[in-house]
């Protein structure tokens, strides 16, 4: 068993019948990944958690995975090489055979965006969207395949997560979380204040739907900071995964540190190796791990477990090292927003 | 040393490095339900 843990979040391709407004894909190229690419980075994925004597977990997205013609062929190859295999997609094309071909690739759980109660959602993605979702949740629950429910939280659609998260546990999710939202510039819309208010309601009423069949949520560095006992130390245990343990890629090959984090290229794969490479000793990723750099965050007692978003701090402040916007801890202070 | 057994010799340090301060296995430690930081878990 492998002493390590590492991430991969794999965006195959960026076709999508969505256009949802807070997406971090601005242009739709229509680029897709190659089946003969794909298995040059899958075999460097397995070879990059080998050396770092790493179990992989593997999310594969897009852009709608399923709209990727090889998606058959690239899961199952994928599956080869780890057990924690991860769907983030779309419900549009999940038909009762493609629902039986994700069974038998072997993927461990599907993950369905919500962002907000009808009304809401549909206004973020598309008209529909927020019924069919339901249908695809009701559908993978009903197939045996795990189901988790993510929703990205902004000023417009905070106040409605207590509903999408007793929903979502109604439908038979097995996880319901959260990330905000990323905007191109400032923040995602709730002062430190209300956003501390937040993560507090929803980890009490979160208890109550705690059950063996659910994971328990988090979503949120800055989660830890109301779940857990301060443990001041060096170095890092939890909190945010900037240049910790996990790679992105994206359809063109490009390497990123963090998806959210839209100044983390790392640079293109295009050998076997490259990964390893990126993660070891790619100068971002040197600094990203120079965590007492990190405004605010030196003298806190989460700071090992948390470190807030990274790429909201980016966003927000011209800097990745800048506070997050979000953190009661450091933001005092009542902000307008 | 060949330029390979450098290069692994390498790698091999800057993981120790990694493991020491923690980052790589901060994915492990996230089992209990954090977010990895990405969309996905």
């Amino acid at each position: 068993m492998p002493a390590n843990s590492f991430y991969f979040q794999w965006h195959i391709t960026d076709v999508c019948g969505n256009r949802c407004k807070h997406c971090y894909i601005t242009e739709f190229n229509k680029q897709q990944v190659s089946l003969a690419t794909a298995e040059g980075i899958m075999a460097d994925m397995k070879g990059c958690c080998e050396a770092l004597d790493a179990e992989a977990t593997l999310s594969v997205t897009g852009g709608d995975p399923l709209t990727h013609p090889e998606i058959w062929a690239i899961l199952k190859e994928a599956r080869k090489f780890t057990k924690k295999l991860a769907v983030l997609g779309n419900p549009e094309l999940l038909s009762a055979e493609n629902i039986g071909k994700l069974k038998n690739a072997g993927v461990d759980k599907y993950q369905f965006s919500l962002d907000g109660m009808e009304s809401t959602h549909d206004a973020i993605r598309r008209p529909g969207s927020f019924k069919r979702t339901l249908a695809g949740i009701r559908s993978l629950v009903q197939a045996g395949i795990h189901v988790v429910v993510n929703s990205t939280v902004s000023g417009i659609n905070y106040h409605e997560m207590v509903d999408v998260m007793k929903l979502s546990y109604d439908l038979g999710a097995s996880k319901w979380s959260f990330a905000r939202w990323v905007p191109e510039s400032g923040t995602c819309g709730i002062s430190a204040q209300e956003y501390s208010k937040f993560l507090k309601e929803i980890f009490e009423l979160q208890k109550s739907f705690k059950s063996d069949g659910t994971t328990f949520l988090a979503g949120d560095s800055l989660m830890n900071s109301v779940i857990l006992e301060p443990a001041p130390c060096d170095g890092v245990t939890t909190g945010c995964a900037l240049g910790s343990s996990a790679l992105c890629v994206l359809p063109d090959n490009t390497v990123m540190a963090c998806r959210r984090h839209k100044d983390s290229m790392l640079g293109k794969w295009k050998k076997s190796g490259d990964l390893l490479d990126f993660f070891l000793f790619n100068p971002k990723m040197e600094v990203y791990r120079q965590t007492d750099k990190i405004v605010g965050c030196n003298k806190c007692g989460f700071k090992s477990q948390c470190r807030g978003c990274r790429a909201l701090a980016y966003v927000n402040n011209g800097d990745t090292f800048g506070t997050d916007p979000q953190c009661v801890l450091i933001n005092k202070q009542p902000q307008k927003e | 040393m060949d330029q390979a057994e450098e290069k692994k010799s390498d790698a091999q340090k800057a993981m120790e490095k990694l493991l020491k301060e923690g980052f790589l296995t901060r994915a492990k430690a996230a089992k209990c339900g954090i977010c990895t930081g990405m969309d996905g878990d």
